[in-house]
Parts: C-alpha cells; structure tokens; sequence
C-alpha cells in the first residue's frame, strides 16, 4: 500500500514523456552525424528516473546494463551497421527475459527508430513492447496473482522460495487508520506452497490471520484447478459510536475448486467447501442478543458454488453459499444461511485508454433457525466494509448488506430490534468515468503499420497453435492414437535392424542410405514417445503429422538401404539383413494407411471449401480498384515535409501498399483462399485489425493532420467512400462463409490472447483516475421482529487505478437518515479489475 | 524519407510438458534502405528447474517477398509443425551450446516455404 501511494504521487505530478520527432532520412544518409542519445524505452518507463528504479529496478537495471554494452553508444559517430547489431543485442535482451519467465506464450516487438534529426546529430531509439514487461506491470499490484497466471501464463514450471514483508496500512470509519504488515513465505513444491501471516491494530481492535495455502492445475473439465488452505483467523471489530465488540476466532480448512474455462463467454465454474470451528463473543447482553447468542463456541460446514464469466469486456460473476452452523450448545444444526452474491462489472471503451466503468452488485441472505441457535456475530449486518463468507483471496461472497453511508458493521438492527438480523437485501452500483490517465501503450504507438502487423502476426499464430488443441479434443482423436500402436513392434523391429548393422563395415553408399534412415527413424521413435507420454494434449498432433510425414520417407529410404545392402553385402549376410530390412518395410507400408486414414478424419475437420471463396475473390478487383484511387491524392502530399501530415501520409501509404499486397496475394492463389483472404480481411482482435480496416483509420488520422494544418482533407474524401463501399460488398461475401470446424474452434480458443491483447495495449493504463458516483440500497429484517426498510446512500468520490487495481474513496450520505444516525461516512474500496480474463 | 523501417517480434512457446520452451525471432533490419530479414531459432530445455539454451541458430532469409509473406500470415500450421517437429527434433541433437549448424540452418531457412 505504501508503494502504490508513492507510485500514484509520483506519476500524479510527472509530465508525460513525450516520443521524439522521426527522422526523414535513411540510417545510411545519417551517417557520420552524432549519436545525440541512445535510449531504450519500454511501456513501463515512466518520466520520473526515480519511480523507474523503485518499481522496476530489476527490468529498469537488466535495460540499464544492456545500454551501456550496446555496439552504438551517445556521443559516438553513426553507423547503419552499429544501428542494426544495436538491434540485434536488443532481440537477444528480449530473448533473454523470455527465458527467464517462461510462459505458454510469450510475445515481444521491438521498434528501433531515429528521432530528432538535425544537422549534426541524431538520436537513437529501441522501442520495447512485451508481454512481459505489461504482465509485471500488472502482478506489481495485483492483489491476486493466480488471476492472471491462471489465464494468462498457467504453466510457469516451478519457483525458488522467497518471502516477501509488506506493510499494511488502512482506514475505515469504525477502526480509523489501521497499521501492520504482512509475510509471505513461498516454498518450494509440496502440498502447501505459500505460508502467508498479517496482522493490523488499532486502538481496539486487531486483525490476523495465519494461513497455509496450496494448489496445483489438474486440467480436468471439472477440477482444472484445485486450491487448499488451512488457516487460522482472528478480528476484535469495534463499531463506530458503539461499545459493541465482536470478536470471533476460527480455524479453518478450505477446498476450493474451478472448472475449465468455456471457451465461449470464458464461463468458469467454481466450488469449494470449508470446515470451520472456534468461537464467536461479543460483550452484548439483554435484549440486545435477544434471538441469537452473545458468547459461543463455533463450527460449521460452508459450501459455495458460483460462475464467472466474462463477455467481451464485461465480466460478472454469480454465487451461492450456504453454511451450516452447530448449535452453541450443542454439535447438532442450530441454524442454516444462504447467501446469493451476484456482482456485474461493466466496461465501455469510447476510445483507448479511457474506460466509463459501471459496477454493480446484488446480495442478498437469509438465516434458517430455532430460536437462540446462532451466535450474534454470524447474524446479518453491514456498512461500509462488508464481511467475506470465504477466507482467501481466490473467491469473494458477500456476508451481509454493502451500505456505504454507514461505517462497517453500524447497520446492524432494526428499529427497536436486538443487534443483527436474519435477512438482508442489498444492491450496489458504482459508475466511474476515466478523466487522466497513463497508458502503458501510447496512444499515438496504436496506429503504428508495423506494431498492427506485428500484433496480427502474433495473434494469428496463436490461433493455429490453437488449432492442434481443438484437434485433440475431437472424437475422433483417440481413432488416431489407437492407429500408432501397431507402429510401435514394427519401429523396434526396424531399430533392432539397425543395431546388427552398427558393428559392420559397410561402404560409404550403404552408410549414406542408413544415416538417412536414422533421421527419420530418430523422428518416428520421437513422435511415438510424445504421444505415449501425452496422448491427448494438442501436442499429439504436430507429433502425428510428423509420423504420417517421417513414416513415408523411411518406408522409401528403408528401400534404398535394402538396395544398397544387395549390392553391397556378400553372400548369406547380405541375404538376410535384406530380407529383415523388407520385411520391416513391408510392415511399416502396411501400418501407415490406417494412421493416414484416422488422421484424414481429424484434417477434414480443418479443411476449407475453398470454392465457396470464389464470389469473394471475384469481388476483390473492384476493391482493387477502389484502393487504386488513393495513389492519386497521396501523391500530392509526397512532397509535405510537415511532420504530422508526413508521418500520417506514409503510415496510409503502408497499410495501402500492405491491403494490395495481401489482396493480389488473395486473388492469385485461389487454391488457399481460405488463408489469403483471412490475410486480407480478418481483424486479429482490436489491435490488428484488417488491413483495410487499418487503411480506412490511417485516412481518418491523416485527413485530421489536415485540418490541424488548415489543409483540404476533402481530397480523401471519394477514395475514401469507394473503398468502403467495396470492402462491404467484400465482407458481405466473406463473413457468411462458414469456417471449418477446428478453425472456429481455435478462433474461440484463442479468443483470450485477443481479449488479453486488446485489454494490454487498448486499455491497460499505468495509473487511470476517474470520479466516482456511488449509489447503494439495503434492508435488514427478521421475521417477527421489524425490518429497517430500504435505506438508500449516495455520494461521490474518485477512483485511482493502477494498472488492474483500484483504489475508491469517497463520501456517501445517508439518504433517508433516522434519528440517532450519522450523515454519511467515508468508504475506501480495494479491489482488482478483471480486465485480462 | 526512409522506406524500410526495421523491427524484431519474438515468439516463445512453452511446450505443453512444460520442460521445452522455443522462441522464434523474425528480424527485419534495414541496410540502405532495403529490408534484411533474419530467422532465429532458439531450443530451450528445462534443467535443473531453469531454462537454458541449447541451441540457437539464426539465417538470414534472402528472399525478402517470402519472409514478409510469413509476416502477412502468421505461422501457419504447417510451419508451426516443421518448427516443432523436424527442426526441433533435428536442434535436440545437436550439442549444447550450438550456435551454428549448416544443416538445421538450411532446414530453419526452409520454414518460410512451408
């Protein structure tokens, strides 16, 4: 907490760095002139040197070390050739950080450029954009880290203990400023791989918990991750501008469970049971604790289930809980709870970087009992801070009614009524629009032709890496696999062939012959071995095409050994070791078909029609055409030398020539039409759209340079509308055209590095701050006793974010306040946007 | 005003026994303005509970239409087989620390015609 207030003062009152002028001429014009600077930059850096080093001291000194090795160093004479191997270091720093924290997939670009020319000097400057460096933006405040290794980089394979001491520093109205601090301890392997302890105090109330917390990935439908803890809590929580303690002690045990996330709408189940016992106490007597129990011993069994699910940048989640408590006075059920917790958060994007926030959430409970049965502390109440059902960090339910005028646990009876109740109801909206903000990816950065392609790339690689998973999900894989064991005892026999050969002396063709055979003998037995070990993961099938291709060249070069050997070895031997070498080939033609046969089935499902493409390709001269037409208007800026107009004009230039690249690449290889037009007009999520679609946007930046500068932007004006008018009749012939099965399968599968690539580079923000309107309603009741009616809170407040985390403060008034009641009260939430789910 | 303008993407993936990671550098640099593209192929094993380089080669890819055909499309299947199957079953051989082998180079230069 004490970091982030320094990170958020410090970038609150830095200046922006701001990106240097690009220079016009080529590396190779600019020789001779002056290094004026070599700078290395990366979305982390912010302007202030001193906020670099305290958040990013180890990437900030890794790029630090780099710098000072570089084979182009400030004040030294240019050189293209010191430029490029500048670069070259650079690539091997980012392949070096790969290594370091490896994660399924990893992606980096690197932008070199030069900038700020003049007469004499120039300035060099390495671009570094990587998922690493955004994903330690993002675990530096992220309050749950298994959020994003669980979606983002699920199989970091193991990690050194270390431990790590934080303070802890907070306020809310009933404890006021609160202080202590936290150890983690993470352990090697084991059941149990992080020991966790906190503690915070105030004049009169302390917190601590000790816990023990483990998990690992199972990868089954039902149970594709499990997470277990034992732990042991404690609270003293006084109540502002009340005597009532309540404190409460508890040992716990915890299972909690997730499904594997659907690939539709990233719907993920979740469930868990926890066994808790201790004691509840609080000092209430009378007809305060009439119905409940001031003082008991406590236990009781917690079941929770729920779904989280994210849709495009809206994620949400719904839950139940239900606990069955023991009688104080006895082990037998004293009483049930239900809690119903469902919590929305919405996010819309007008533009990057500057999200409008809506969250919403609606609780509600109720408590099934004989009369005295429950300790009053389990009874419902609320305020500004609300109770968690589920120890931990993995899985929130609420446990009584949010109401934020109220400071925590001060709404805790109706009127008249003992303390706590037995039902609540409570809903919470909360709407923040971003006014300032930091990006971790530059605004102006987006528009860049090479970081959109570079961005396409990647993400449509991870779309065909998809591919091999949704193939090993079909039906019709295990046909596949069942088809390679007869492959085996013939690949043995073959190898035992082989090893009566190594002690002969064989002339030089026969070696030749059989050095060929080890390769794709060695390439068989290592696809045979990948798929034993793993038979159903998605890397079995590059494994299996990698069988159906080695196995038709060793059947051909299993020949030309036997060839060989018949003209080479004399007499008996000869004989026989042809004879082995034909059999084995025979056995091995034999085997191949039905591996062949089964592996068709699987292709077909990841076969195009590409037929069905031809009233598309017929529509691309026309859109050719249309594109044609902007040659002309470009042609009479090409001798602008203003910056903005000059960089706007070649970044339409590029995404023009790139469209006709892609589209005569299209119209020439009809045979793969389906990938070429995919080439074309496939956008590879919001930061690599098509590159018509680029083209259109890149005309839309110029054509406001143009105005900027009192220049006619009208120009672009009919190119402009014949190229949308074409590129709609290209799309409506395109998107209707179903795609085979496996591509829509790896498209959805792969829709999470596109959502995780939008949200790094679109929205992610180093800091963001928005003000805040807050707007609460909640009931307690008991049956029998009298409810406190709707009581309605509202107020403002601000939002300050980094990167996922967001820290709100504010004031709500008590709307329809009663006698004896505050105004209002101050509320400070914590909590962390889900933004890369 | 300067045509080519150079740039790096890296992409690593972690095989799905999490015991091999490859990473794939596609490099283009400019010199005289023309782009040259490079191909670096790096073989990780997992050793001792960290990744270390066993292999990595680089090839420079002549054919510039080719190499930037690979940029339009993302690795295709195809290419992601021959860089997971016969390239990396070929580097796996080789001796730790290879920096360079003409024979898996000429495979990896290949990667581009897949």
């Amino acid at each position: 907490m004490t970091r982030l207030a320094v990170l958020a003062g410090a970038v609150l009152f830095s200046g922006r760095a701001l990106a240097g002028v690009a220079c016009l001429e080529t590396g190779t014009a600019l020789a001779g002139r002056n290094v004026d600077d070599v700078r290395i930059v990366t979305p982390l850096e912010f302007p202030s040197p001193a906020v670099n080093r305290l958040f990013f001291s180890t990437l900030d000194d890794r790029l630090a070390r780099l710098k000072t090795t570089l084979a182009i160093q400030k004040g030294q004479k240019f050189t293209e050739a010191d430029y490029n191997a500048g670069r070259l270091q650079i690539d091997g720093a980012v392949l070096g950080a790969q290594r370091e924290r490896p994660q399924r997939l990893q992606v980096a670009l690197v932008l070199p450029a030069l900038e700020d020319c003049s007469a004499r000097g120039v300035t060099v400057v390495y671009r570094i954009y990587s998922t690493d460096v955004i994903l330690a933006a993002i675990s530096m405040v992220e309050v749950s880290h298994a959020k994003i290794t669980q979606s983002l980089a699920p199989a970091v394979a193991g990690f050194s203990g270390s431990h790590a001491i934080s303070p802890v520093v907070g306020y809310n109205a009933s404890r006021g400023v609160f202080g202590g601090s936290a150890l983690t301890f993470k352990m090697d392997g084991g059941i149990f791989q992080t020991f966790r302890m906190s503690s915070t105090v105030t004049a009169g109330s302390g917190l601590g918990d000790v816990s023990l917390a483990g998990g690992r990935d199972f990868g089954r439908a039902f149970l594709n991750r499990g997470e277990w803890r034992i732990d042991y809590r404690y609270s003293n929580d006084t109540i502002s501008r009340s005597p009532t303690e309540l404190r409460a002690g508890t040992v716990g045990a915890q299972f909690l469970g997730s499904t594997r996330a659907s690939t539709r709408g990233s719907v993920m189940g979740r469930y868990g049971v926890a066994v808790e016992g201790g004691n509840r106490q609080t000092n209430l007597t009378g007809s305060d604790v009439q119905g409940s129990t001031a003082s008991a011993a406590y236990g009781a069994l917690k079941g929770y289930a729920g779904v989280s699910f994210g849709i495009g940048r809206d994620t949400g989640s719904a839950s139940y809980g239900i606990q069955v408590g023991k009688s104080p006075h006895s082990v037998e059920v004293g009483y049930i709870k239900h809690l119903v917790d469902l919590k929305f958060k919405q996010r819309f994007l007008p533009k990057p970087h500057v999200p409008i926030e809506f969250d919403s959430a609606f609780n509600a409970g109720w408590i099934q009992s004989s009369s005295n049965e429950i300790p009053a502390v389990e009874l419902f109440y609320g305020g500004n801070v609300a109770r968690e059902f589920v120890s931990g960090d993995s899985w929130k339910i609420q446990d009584g009614p949010l109401l934020r005028s109220f400071p925590q646990y001060s709404f805790n009876a109706v009127p008249g009524g003992p303390f706590g109740a037995t039902r609540f109801l409570s809903a919470n909206f909360t709407f923040a629009p971003t006014v300032s903000h930091y990006p971790a990816v530059p605004d102006d950065v987006l528009l860049d032709p090479i970081l959109r392609n570079a961005l396409g790339f990647q993400l449509r690689s991870v779309k065909d890496i998809s591919v091999y998973d949704c193939e090993a999900r079909t039906d019709l894989f295990p046909a596949v696999v069942y088809s390679l064991e007869p492959l085996n005892a013939v690949v043995k026999s073959i190898q035992s062939w082989r090893a009566r050969l190594n002690g002969a002396s064989l002339p030089q063709p026969v070696q030749d012959a059989l050095s060929d055979v080890d390769d794709q003998l060695g390439s068989l037995t290592d696809a045979l071995a990948a798929i034993a070990s793993n038979p159903t993961s998605g890397s079995a099938m590059p494994s299996v095409r990698s069988i159906v291709s080695s196995g038709s060249s060793l059947v051909s070069q299993l020949a030309d050994s036997g060839d060989a050997l018949a003209d080479t070895l004399p007499g008996t031997s000869a004989a026989n070791e042809e004879s082995a070498v034909r059999g084995s080939t025979r056995k091995l033609r034999d085997a191949l078909p039905p591996v062949r046969d089964a592996f068709a089935k699987v292709e077909a499902l990841n076969t195009p029609d590409q037929t069905r493409y031809a009233p598309v390709l017929q529509r691309l001269p026309k859109l050719k055409a249309a594109l044609e037409t902007l040659q002309s208007p470009l042609g009479t800026l090409s001798g602008r030398k203003d910056d903005a107009i000059a960089q706007n004009r070649d970044a339409v230039q590029q995404y023009l020539d790139d469209s006709l690249r892609k589209l005569n690449t299209a119209s020439a290889q009809g045979a793969d039409a389906y990938n070429k037009l995919d080439d074309l007009l496939k956008d590879w999520g919001n930061v690599a759209p098509a590159s018509p679609k680029s083209l259109l946007d890149a005309i839309a930046a110029l054509q406001q340079a143009l105005r900027e500068s009192h220049a006619s932007p009208q120009i672009f004006d009919a190119p402009t509308a014949q190229i949308k008018a074409a590129l709609n009749q290209v799309f409506a012939a395109w998107r209707p055209i179903k795609r085979p099965p496996m591509q829509s399968c790896a498209l959805a599968d792969a829709a999470f590095a596109f959502r995780a690539a939008d949200a790094a580079f679109r929205e992610l923000n180093l800091y963001q701050i928005a003000p805040v309107a807050v707007f609460d309603l909640a009931r307690l009741s008991t049956p029998g006793v009298g409810s406190t009616g709707l009581r309605y809170a509202a107020g403002p407040g601000v939002r300050l974010s980094l990167a996922t985390l967001n820290l709100t403060l504010g004031y709500t008034f008590n709307l329809n306040k009663r006698v004896g009641e505050g105004r209002g009260s101050l509320f400070v939430s914590l909590d962390v946007s889900d933004s890369f789910r | 005003m300067a045509k080519c303008k150079p740039f790096t993407v890296a992409l690593a993936l972690l095989m799905p026994d999490n015991k091999r990671q490859i990473s794939l550098v596609v490099d283009r640099g400019c010199v005289d303005d023309a782009p040259v593209y490079l191909l670096i192929f790096v073989l990780r094993d997992l050793i001792n509970g960290e990744f270390q380089d066993r292999v990595k080669l680089q090839v420079t890819i002549g054919d510039v239409e080719k190499a930037q055909g690979l940029m339009d499309s993302g690795l295709k299947q195809s290419q992601l087989d021959f860089l997971t199957g016969p390239i990396t079953n070929k580097a796996k051989k080789l001796p730790p620390g290879t920096t360079s082998d003409p024979a898996t180079e000429k495979k990896l230069a290949n990667v581009v015609n897949q």
